[in-house]
């Protein structure tokens, strides 16, 4: 098991290629400790491998702020299953928690994210956000977003939406000149810039950009 | 037509023992005496025996024994390895005789529905009414108008004697008694229930509605309600169930089956409120056609441990269905609630919008499933579910399930959990409402979504419960 903490009153960013482009195993659990007044940003970019089973665990004391982003994107028979718990322990806790993802051609994505608020976390503030599309006639996604509330003083939600790749926006690119791959580039593209935006590492969004791109020229319209 | 806007009594101390006296009241029992408690092969035999039932029945129903047997209890919800199932009493019949005249049941039965508003609803705002005591149904009776159009309304024990082929066709071919251990124990002990069936392109513009009570310390009701909407029809049904509270467990694990033919429209509506100390386990689902619209209504109240997840298969192109639900957790009660969605054709829609509210440390458990087949091209679904925890012993859990196996699918979820507004009662306050009323009419207007939908007195009733259940809450 792999555990990072976060300490007091830090200010820290972390982003993880999971896995390791060149190791075909996954981690073990992983363990996320955010301690009491951290403010601890987190990426997490599920890309390489053919088969991603992960599952994460988060202890979020009090007064913490976390913000967690995991993109995932799996083609040609990959499997991505990603299962993350969010523990809220303390009060005062401000926590988002985002997931973007694209499963095209043979490939099956699955993700259980649960966010439960412990009695004593009262006037917290937490939320699942999930994002994914399906590409290809062959792509499978399953979603699992829960939520534990023991605490009855808090604000929590969840949403979670699956769609396909809208017709008509590819149609407006295309009238624009741009051919079928490059439309689909711009709208993926759209997609996870809301993620890129916020990662202060540039050479670490280039890697994924340079991933992706590769990718969309197997993507089959 | 504009439905009119349902005003908020609070009720008066009259009202309120009057409606919770309607509940908790209970007749003696002398019945009971040659009732025998669990379940074997010769009980299910004698069952078939004294409803003079067709082969076909028993054998269904011995197979669904053999079935319970060997399924084990469901590894996941609430923790019902508490539930002693060789002390419920399975099958017990208060009076022999049925009839279509309120005259004719016996007095204290009828006092009962009396007190529970069953026959006065009747004179004014349905087009039928069944009403089921313990195992067996005692009164059911159709308005004229409703029989010369071909609408059959009749209890199942009934049905099963008159209409043995369209009974067959149809009965546990959309629950199978296989599904899991209470359908299985339903497949063998089912007595009494409601067979509806309209014909094409009949339009039953009043509510039909079946009430089931029990009575009797420790009882089983099992009732079997089997619909069929033929091509182009409509209708409204609408269930409620009581029991009185007894502090000994009893079970509910009813079965509700819907046929929704090409183009019918239908809408299932049901208010339960079980004492709160009976396992409510039932099973509703409905098949869907081309082009049918399936509605469920439900308001979930009582029971120690209820879990019910009503789901709606859709089959055909275009089929739709909306779930609405409403579930209060008290103290001690564990509401596991929830729907349902299998998109099975193409061009398929679904809506849920669940509510629910949890005190005095009750559990509230939205659990829900969509599936998208790879054939259900364009499916759309939205699913939304809120949940108010009213204090700090309360519990809310939202668990759905999503799995798409379709790329043109559009879904979306979203669920939010908190408390009431703190503002929000402070400005009812300001208005001269005392605390309890306050959160009374927010909670009301919580769940008016889902009220709405329901017939302006049933609407009302609801409320009621509400405002009973909230008793208490400040302070």
């Amino acid at each position: 098991m792999n555990e990072i903490i976060f300490k007091k009153q830090t200010h820290l960013e972390r982003i993880f290629f999971v896995p390791p482009k060149n190791l075909g195993d996954n981690p073990e659990k992983e363990v996320f400790r955010i301690e009491e007044g951290a403010d601890a940003k987190l990426f997490f970019f599920y890309l390489y491998g053919r088969q991603n089973i992960v599952e994460k665990e988060f202890y979020i004391h009090e007064n913490a702020c976390v913000e967690c982003h995991t993109i995932f994107f799996g083609d040609d028979s990959q499997i991505i299953k990603i299962t993350e718990k969010f523990f809220i322990l303390g009060k005062g806790v401000f926590a988002r928690f985002f997931t973007r993802g694209l499963v095209s051609e043979n490939a099956k994505g699955e993700y259980d994210g649960c966010i439960r608020v412990e009695k004593d976390a009262q006037m917290t503030d937490t939320k699942l956000d999930i994002r994914a599309f399906i590409f290809g006639k062959t792509a499978e996604c399953r979603m699992v977003p829960m939520l534990e509330i023991l605490a009855n003083n808090v604000k929590a939600g969840h949403a979670a939406t699956i769609s396909k790749i809208q017709e008509d926006e590819l149609f407006y690119l295309c009238s624009r000149g741009l051919n079928k791959a490059e439309s689909l580039k711009l709208i993926i593209d759209g997609i996870f810039q809301s993620v890129f935006r916020k990662v202060s590492s540039q050479d670490a969004v280039s890697e994924v950009i340079e991933y992706l791109e590769k990718k969309y020229k197997t993507l089959v319209l | 037509m504009k439905k009119p806007r349902i005003k908020l009594n609070k009720l008066n101390s009259t009202q309120e023992s009057t409606t919770k006296k309607a509940w908790e009241e209970f007749n003696p029992a002398p019945y009971m005496k040659s009732s025998k408690k669990g379940l074997d092969e010769e009980l299910i035999r004698q069952i078939s025996r004294e409803k003079n039932e067709p082969q076909w029945m028993l054998e269904h129903r011995l197979k669904s024994f053999k079935l319970f047997q060997e399924i084990p209890l469901p590894s996941w919800g609430p923790d019902l390895k508490k539930l002693d199932l060789n002390a419920i009493t399975y099958y017990a019949k208060a009076t022999d005789s049925q009839t279509t005249r309120w005259e004719d049941v016996p007095p204290d039965i009828k006092r009962t529905f009396d007190k529970l508003g069953i026959p006065e609803a009747e004179q004014h705002v349905l087009a039928g009414v069944g009403a089921q005591y313990e195992s067996t149904v005692i009164y059911h009776n159709l308005r004229k108008k409703f029989r010369e159009e071909g609408v059959i309304f009749e209890d199942m024990d009934k049905a099963l004697r008159e209409y043995p082929e369209l009974v067959q066709k149809y009965f546990m071919k959309c629950v199978s008694p296989a599904l899991h251990k209470f359908a299985a124990l339903h497949g063998a002990v089912w007595s009494g229930g409601t067979f509806l069936y309209i014909p094409k392109n009949v339009a039953v513009d009043m509510p039909l509605q079946a009430y089931f009570r029990m009575n009797a310390m420790g009882m089983g009701q099992f009732e079997h309600t089997l619909i069929i909407i033929e091509e182009g029809a409509q209708g409204h049904y609408i269930e409620g169930c009581s029991a009185p509270r007894y502090g000994v467990d009893s079970l509910h694990a009813g079965c509700v089956e819907i046929f929704v033919k090409p183009r019918a429209r239908f809408r299932y509506s049901s208010v339960e409120s079980w004492s709160k100390d009976a396992y409510n386990l039932n099973t509703k689902r409905a098949i869907v056609e081309k082009d049918a619209h399936m509605e469920w209504v439900s308001g979930n109240f009582g029971s120690k441990v209820t879990m019910l997840y009503p789901c709606s298969v859709l089959v055909g192109e275009g089929a739709s269905a909306d779930h609405l639900g409403v579930a209060f957790a008290n103290t001690g009660q564990v509401q596991d609630t929830g729907a349902k969605v299998v998109h099975a054709a193409p061009n398929t829609t679904s809506k849920v919008v669940m509510k629910s509210l949890s005190r005095g440390g009750g559990v509230s458990l939205y659990r829900g499933l969509l599936d998208i087949s790879p054939q259900a091209e364009n499916a759309v679904s939205t699913v939304s579910c809120d949940a108010l925890i009213l204090d700090e012993a309360s519990r809310s859990d939202t668990l759905p399930v999503m799995k798409i196996k379709n790329q043109s699918a559009t879904i979306a979820h979203e669920a939010t959990a908190g408390k009431i507004n703190e503002e929000d009662l402070f400005y009812l306050r300001s208005r001269g409402l005392n605390e309890e009323e306050s959160e009374s009419l927010i909670v009301n207007g919580f769940i008016e979504p889902i009220t709405k939908e329901l017939p302006l007195e049933y609407a009302v009733e609801m409320n009621r419960m509400i405002e009973l259940e909230m008793e208490g809450s400040v302070g």
